[in-house]
């Protein structure tokens, strides 16, 4: 059993963005972070919980992802700080999100959002403003 | 031909600097969903309210909208200056959009409010209290 970490607020989180919810002028559309019919949580990945300085978690995200994953080259990684995103969220639009680190055997930095409802648009463009670096998810 | 098919032809026949862009992004889009198994092809209901908006307000878009897609299929109109300056419309149908305004308020204008809501096609510009875009 892979041990559970607690998601803290200083910690970077990323999400697999998709080209069809990217703005033509390079950031990510809130759509990025809706969650779909059935869907308890957003699925994101806890890049500080990886060793090294930011450019080996990444390089270790992408090698996690692509395992698990078909990733295109035209997909990004947004990547948002959880405090922030928690702060801005909670500020604007009175909602609680929460990260929970739910590890995978193939992927130990798997998180879920909690607390996103379906279609509230406000708080996912809300997400979207608070996206800190947006890289591609192939290197 | 459809009634639903005559009122996107419309405009897409009326091809301008304006509409050809968006357009491009559209046939963009509708590829990029064909190529994701986990991603719903473009609604045709949406993508006709999106004409049929723009057939009702052109003359008070000034700038052109950017396109997405919507995980579930819906196109989204996306009017983005900045953080604090954001207006979405996504088209639910040839009817009803759901909107997402961050705007200045209008007596704090360091302060940004933060709505969203649903309205007719007809309607939205006066719902979200906005004379053009």
């Amino acid at each position: 059993m892979m041990e559970v970490a607690e998601i803290e607020d200083s910690f970077d989180c990323a999400r697999l963005t998709k080209a069809s919810q990217l703005l033509e002028d390079g950031n990510v559309d809130g759509s990025a972070f809706a969650l779909r019919q059935g869907e308890q949580c957003l699925s994101w990945n806890c890049i500080s919980l990886l060793p090294g300085d930011r450019r080996s978690q990444f390089d270790a995200l992408r090698a996690i992802l692509a395992e698990k994953l078909n990733l295109r080259r035209t997909s990004r990684l947004s990547v948002v700080n959880v405090g922030y995103t928690k702060k801005l969220v909670k500020e604007h639009a009175d909602t609680d999100l929460e990260f929970r680190h739910m590890p995978e055997d193939d992927d130990p930095t798997h998180c879920g959002m909690y607390g996103l409802e379906m279609n509230d648009e406000v708080v996912q463009d809300l997400i979207a403003e608070s996206v800190s670096d947006i890289v591609p998810a192939l290197s | 031909m459809s009634n639903s098919q005559i009122s996107v032809a419309r405009p897409i026949g009326d091809v301008d600097d304006f509409y050809l862009p968006l357009i491009q992004r559209i046939a963009e889009l509708i590829r990029l969903a064909s190529e994701d198994d986990e991603q719903e092809a473009l609604r045709a209901e949406s993508l006709e309210g999106f004409f049929r908006f723009l057939g009702i307000h052109r003359e008070h878009i000034e700038s052109r909208p950017q396109l997405v897609l919507t995980p579930d299929g819906y196109l989204r109109a996306v009017w983005r200056k900045g953080k604090a300056h954001r207006i979405a419309l996504r088209f639910i149908d040839d009817k009803r959009v759901a909107f997402v305004t961050f705007l200045p308020d209008s007596f704090r204008p360091t302060q940004t409010n933060h709505i969203g809501g649903e309205s007719s096609i007809e309607a939205v510009l006066d719902t979200i209290g906005q004379k053009t875009f």
